[in-house]
């Protein structure tokens, strides 16, 4: 009786561990599926990525440039200079031609301006002022571009702005110049003596100013 | 009570305290319950997508900010549409990326070319992006631009033009206008020639200056046009809570 009581009890024991173990194991995989479940969540959202990169973008420009063709043989150099009036100095022979060529291709104006570069006078020589000085500028064709003014009314020196329109057929454009100068016929020379002598140089300049 | 009694009475409440466990535990084993209701996830989906129209500007010449606002040639655009089945947060970063990888050696650059950045969120008013508005533009090599990384994708390191989050569908319209505010940074190129003829068939004086053309000194600066490119990129990811 006792005997089978003790192996009663031991199978009741061992049964109940094992339910025990079974729960254990239960609970167990229960959470390591719930553990799963949420790490695969987890690691699902943050992977998730959108990336796109497109086609390329270009915008260029084209080389440019700008010439100054100064003639050798037509330029102001004037002896002896007296004061003289606009009609006399608009048609006096001494001339300084020269021509500026734009090339671009791109269809659009390239801007540039012409100004006068005041040089230092030679040795021995007085200077005439900005205020005693006219110039005078005609296109090639003999067309007034800028009437005789005196130098001293010129802003900055600059004498005139020109802007050539460039389109795909126009890439180079050449435009012709012919300048004069000569002193004023305001100015008084009654003190002028072949012993005391005046001058004024220069040159001219040009310089693209903007694009449009 | 004599010996019989005690000893029928323990008999009988061991067998009862048997029987008690002994249905006890088959009580423990039996209580194994299948529910009767199912419980199921089932995957939504989140797409995004960038449909973009590109440019390819040539011979431009450098603009004011107003003129390269006013171009209609020079606007790269990406439409961004989501579309979401559940809910979900993504954020995203819209950026240049390849910026000038082609001719990263040639006269124009970063520093000769401005941008116009906006976004129009399904169909609504324009917004500015990356300090431009409606009338001005920002060079892409200023630092705000230059150095602005991604929020939500850590390999956009710089040149981001907006970071933002989209929650359910929706359509954000992307435009890029861009142009080249100063001239390109190259040297100049000066050569001079003596005696040249204004009429470059003319070959020497007498008939340069027979044809009334002007025969003389001819310096010539030049410089070299350049060109500059680049791509837009998005990247997004789910912004988790």
């Amino acid at each position: 009786m006792d005997n089978t009581e003790n192996k009663e009890t031991e199978k009741v024991q061992v049964e109940v561990k094992d339910q025990e173990k079974n729960n254990h194991s239960a609970l167990k995989l229960g959470l390591l599926i719930a553990a799963f479940v949420v790490l695969m969540a987890g690691v699902s959202f943050a992977v998730w990525r959108f990336t796109y990169t497109g086609s390329k973008n270009t915008i260029s420009t084209g080389g440019i440039s700008l010439e100054l063709l100064e003639s050798s043989s037509n330029v102001v150099t004037i002896t002896n200079a007296l004061p003289k009036g606009d009609t006399d100095g608009k048609t006096q022979t001494d001339v300084f031609d020269f021509a500026v060529t734009t090339t671009s291709p791109r269809a659009g104006n390239m801007i540039y301006t012409i100004a006068l570069s005041k040089l230092s006078i030679d040795s021995g020589m007085t200077a005439l002022t900005d205020s005693q000085v006219k110039v005078y500028l005609e296109d090639g064709a003999g067309t007034q571009l800028v009437a005789p003014t005196l130098i001293s009314n010129l802003t900055n020196y600059q004498l005139y702005t020109k802007t050539d329109a460039h389109t795909a057929s126009t890439q180079k454009i050449t435009s012709k110049y012919k300048l004069r100068a000569w002193i004023d016929g305001q100015v008084d020379a009654s003190n002028w003596t072949s012993s005391t002598r005046y001058q004024y140089k220069f040159k001219v300049t040009v310089s693209e100013s903007g694009e449009i | 009570m004599d010996n019989k009694k005690v000893l029928g009475i323990s008999i009988a409440a061991v067998i009862v305290l048997v029987v008690a466990i002994i249905a006890t535990s088959y009580a423990v084993f039996t209580a194994n319950i299948t529910g009767h209701e199912e419980n199921a996830l089932t995957t939504g989906y989140v797409t995004m997508r960038c449909t973009e129209t590109t440019f390819n500007v040539a011979n431009t010449q450098p603009m004011t900010d107003a003129q390269g606002i006013a171009a209609t040639n020079n606007a790269a655009t990406c439409t961004l549409s989501s579309e979401m089945s559940g809910t979900m947060t993504v954020g995203y970063d819209v950026a240049l990326t390849d910026v000038d990888a082609d001719t990263p050696s040639d006269s124009l650059g970063e520093g000769n070319v401005k941008i116009q950045a906006s976004k129009s969120v399904n169909s609504g008013a324009v917004q500015y992006l990356a300090g431009t508005s409606a009338s001005a533009g920002k060079l892409i090599s200023d630092t705000s631009i230059k150095n602005a990384a991604g929020t939500y994708d850590t390999s956009i390191t710089g040149y981001k033009i907006d970071s933002s989050t989209v929650t359910g569908n929706s359509t954000i319209v992307y435009t890029v206008k861009t142009w080249v505010a100063s001239e390109a940074t190259g040297t100049n190129n000066t050569t001079t020639q003596d005696g040249e003829c204004s009429d470059t068939t003319k070959t020497t004086q007498a008939a340069c200056e027979a044809a009334g053309e002007i025969w003389g000194y001819r310096q010539r600066v030049s410089q070299a046009g350049g060109s500059f490119s680049f791509k837009l990129k998005v990247g997004a990811s789910q912004v988790l809570s």
